[in-house]
C-alpha cells in the first residue's frame, strides 16, 4: 500500500467515529505485542506462550540414562520421573493511552505509525528492563567468586572475555550481552581490534566498519548484543530506571519467560467527560523464573 | 642497584595489591619491561593467594596502577597489602620431590608398608609412573607393579556424575 493511501485510510479511521474498534485493531496489528515478547524475551530466556487455565509450574523430566551393556542380561532401567521445580509468580503489564476525541478528530495527534511506534518500544523497553534489573541483582561482589567482576571504570574485554568464558563453560553457550547503552558503548572501542599475546593490535576491519556505519555493534564474539534502553521515573524527579554500572552475560536455558493467556486489548470512548475519551489498552500476563543461576554473569562496579 | 629486573628477580616487588570482595575485581597493569599496560581480573575465593593479588615493581609502574584502578582503591575493593616472605614458595605433593634413589628405596620397603605408608598416600600420577618404569626394571613382583598400575587407573579416571 502507498504512503498515502495508508495514511489517507487512517485518517478516516481516525475521523469516523463508528470506526473507533477497526482503528485500535489496526494499532494492535501494528504493535504485535506477542511478536515483540517472543523475538526480545526470546533473546534473553526461553520463551512460552502458556494458556489461561495451565499449571504454572516448572517441570523437569529426570531419569533417562545411557547404561553399558552385557549381552544376554536383564538390562539396568531408569525410572522416569517429572519433578516440579519451581512456581511462577505473573504480574501484568499494560499499555493504555487515551485522547480526547476532538482532538483525535483534528489530526492533531501525530500519524496511528507514531502512536503504535511509541507503545510497541515502551512495552519492549518495559519487559527487557524488568527481566534484566531482576537479573543483574542475583550475583554481587559478596556471593560469588565465579560469576561477578567488579570493574572500576569502563567494561575492558578481559571482563567480558572471561564472563563469556565462564558462561560457556556452565551453561551450552553464551545467548546475550545485555545492558544500557552507556555500559555497553565501550564494547565498540574494543572489539574492532585483535589484541596478540605481546600487545600487537590488528583491525577487525569487518567490525570497524559495521561500527562505523552504523555506531553501534549487533554482536561480540557472536553474541548478541542487547540494549536496555534507559528510562525515567518522572520529569520533575529524573531518576533512572535501568542501572547503568552493570552489564549481564547470559547463557542458554537459564531459565524461562512466559506469557499467560494471550494479548487482551480494551477500546472504549468514555461519554462523561466533554469532549469524550477515545480510551485504548493491551494488556498480559507474564512471569519469569532463574532455575540456573550459574548462567548468569554480572560485570559491575561500571562508571 | 635496585633495578626492576632485581626486584622481580628476588622477588621483592615495590608494593602488592589484593582484592577484598568474593567476586572478582579487573584492574589495570603496567608493564614496564615491555612499556604495555594489561587489563588483568583478580580472582579467587582466598584473597591472599597468588591469583587474588598483584604486583609492582617499581614506582612507574605503581603509579600506573594507582592511577588507572582509583575507584577500586578509593571503594575499597582492592587494598594495598604486605606479602608474607615464602608466599611463593613451592608445596610439593607427597613424593613429588624424591629422587630416583628414593623412589628405588621405597622399592623395597616391605609390601604392606609400601602399600600403607606410600602407595595409598601418592596424589600425582607423575610419581606413580616413575615408581611404576622403576619396579619394571627391577623386576619387583606382580603384586607391586598391579597394585601401581591400579592406582595410575584410579587417578585417571573420573566419576561419572548422577542425579
Amino acid at each position: 500500500m502507498e504512503k498515502t493511501k495508508l495514511q489517507e485510510s487512517v485518517a478516516e479511521l481516525m475521523k469516523d467515529n463508528t470506526k473507533r474498534d477497526a482503528l485500535a485493531e489496526m494499532i494492535t496489528e501494528y504493535i504485535e505485542p506477542g511478536h515483540i515478547i517472543d523475538d526480545w524475551m526470546g533473546m534473553l530466556l526461553n520463551y512460552r506462550a502458556l494458556n489461561v487455565g495451565d499449571i504454572l509450574q516448572k517441570k523437569v523430566r529426570k531419569g533417562i540414562k545411557v547404561w553399558s551393556h552385557v549381552m544376554g542380561s536383564i538390562p539396568l532401567r531408569s525410572e522416569i520421573t517429572i519433578a516440579e521445580r519451581l512456581n511462577y509468580i505473573l504480574d501484568t503489564a499494560i499499555v493504555s493511552v487515551n485522547a480526547n476525541v476532538m482532538e483525535l478528530e483534528s489530526g492533531e495527534l501525530g500519524t496511528i505509525d507514531s502512536i503504535a511506534n511509541e507503545m510497541r518500544m515502551k512495552l519492549r523497553d518495559y519487559m527487557v528492563n524488568k527481566v534484566f534489573t531482576a537479573l543483574t541483582t542475583i550475583w554481587t561482589a559478596a556471593n560469588t567468586p565465579s560469576n561477578y567482576t567488579a570493574v572500576g571504570g569502563n567494561i575492558t574485554r578481559t571482563a567480558l572475555d572471561a564472563a563469556i568464558n565462564q558462561i560457556n563453560q556452565t551453561t551450552p553457550g553464551a545467548k546475550a550481552i545485555v545492558g544500557s547503552r552507556v555500559a555497553l558503548q565501550p564494547i565498540t572501542t574494543f572489539a574492532q581490534w585483535d589484541v596478540s599475546p605481546t600487545a600487537v593490535y590488528s583491525l577487525r576491519e569487518q567490525t570497524a566498519n559495521e561500527i562505523f556505519n552504523t555506531g553501534w555493534l549487533g554482536s561480540y564474539q557472536g553474541i548478541p548484543i542487547i540494549v536496555a534502553k534507559q528510562s525515567y521515573d518522572y520529569p520533575d524527579t529524573y531518576n533512572k530506571q535501568i542501572p547503568e554500572d552493570k552489564v549481564l552475560v547470559i547463557g542458554e536455558n537459564v531459565g524461562e519467560f512466559i506469557t499467560y493467556g494471550g494479548v487482551n486489548d480494551q477500546q472504549f470512548t468514555d461519554m462523561r467527560p466533554v469532549p469524550p475519551e477515545w480510551n485504548y489498552s493491551l494488556y498480559t500476563q507474564f512471569g519469569f523464573l532463574i532455575d540456573n543461576a550459574m548462567g548468569l554473569y554480572v560485570i559491575g562496579g561500571l562508571s | 642497584m635496585n633495578t626492576t629486573y632485581d626486584n622481580i628477580q628476588t622477588n621483592k616487588p615495590y608494593k602488592s595489591y589484593k582484592k577484598t570482595i568474593l567476586g572478582k575485581v579487573a584492574v589495570y597493569t603496567f608493564n614496564s619491561l615491555t612499556n604495555t599496560p594489561n587489563a588483568i581480573l583478580l580472582e579467587g575465593k582466598d584473597n591472599n593467594s597468588f591469583s587474588a593479588t598483584v604486583d609492582t615493581w617499581n614506582a612507574v609502574e605503581d603509579a600506573y596502577f594507582r592511577r588507572m584502578n582509583r575507584k577500586h582503591l578509593e571503594t575499597g575493593y582492592v587494598v594495598e597489602f604486605v606479602r608474607p616472605e615464602n608466599y611463593d614458595e613451592i608445596t610439593p605433593e607427597f613424593l613429588a620431590d624424591a629422587s630416583d634413589e628414593d623412589l628405588q628405596a621405597i622399592l623395597k620397603k616391605p609390601w604392606m608398608e609400601f602399600k600403607k605408608s606410600y602407595l595409598n598416600k601418592i596424589t600425582s600420577e607423575a610419581i606413580l609412573i616413575r615408581l611404576l618404569t622403576i619396579a619394571k626394571t627391577e623386576e619387583k613382583s606382580e603384586s607391586f607393579i598391579k597394585n601401581i598400575e591400579a592406582k595410575i587407573s584410579e587417578l585417571q579416571g573420573f566419576a561419572t556424575s548422577e542425579e
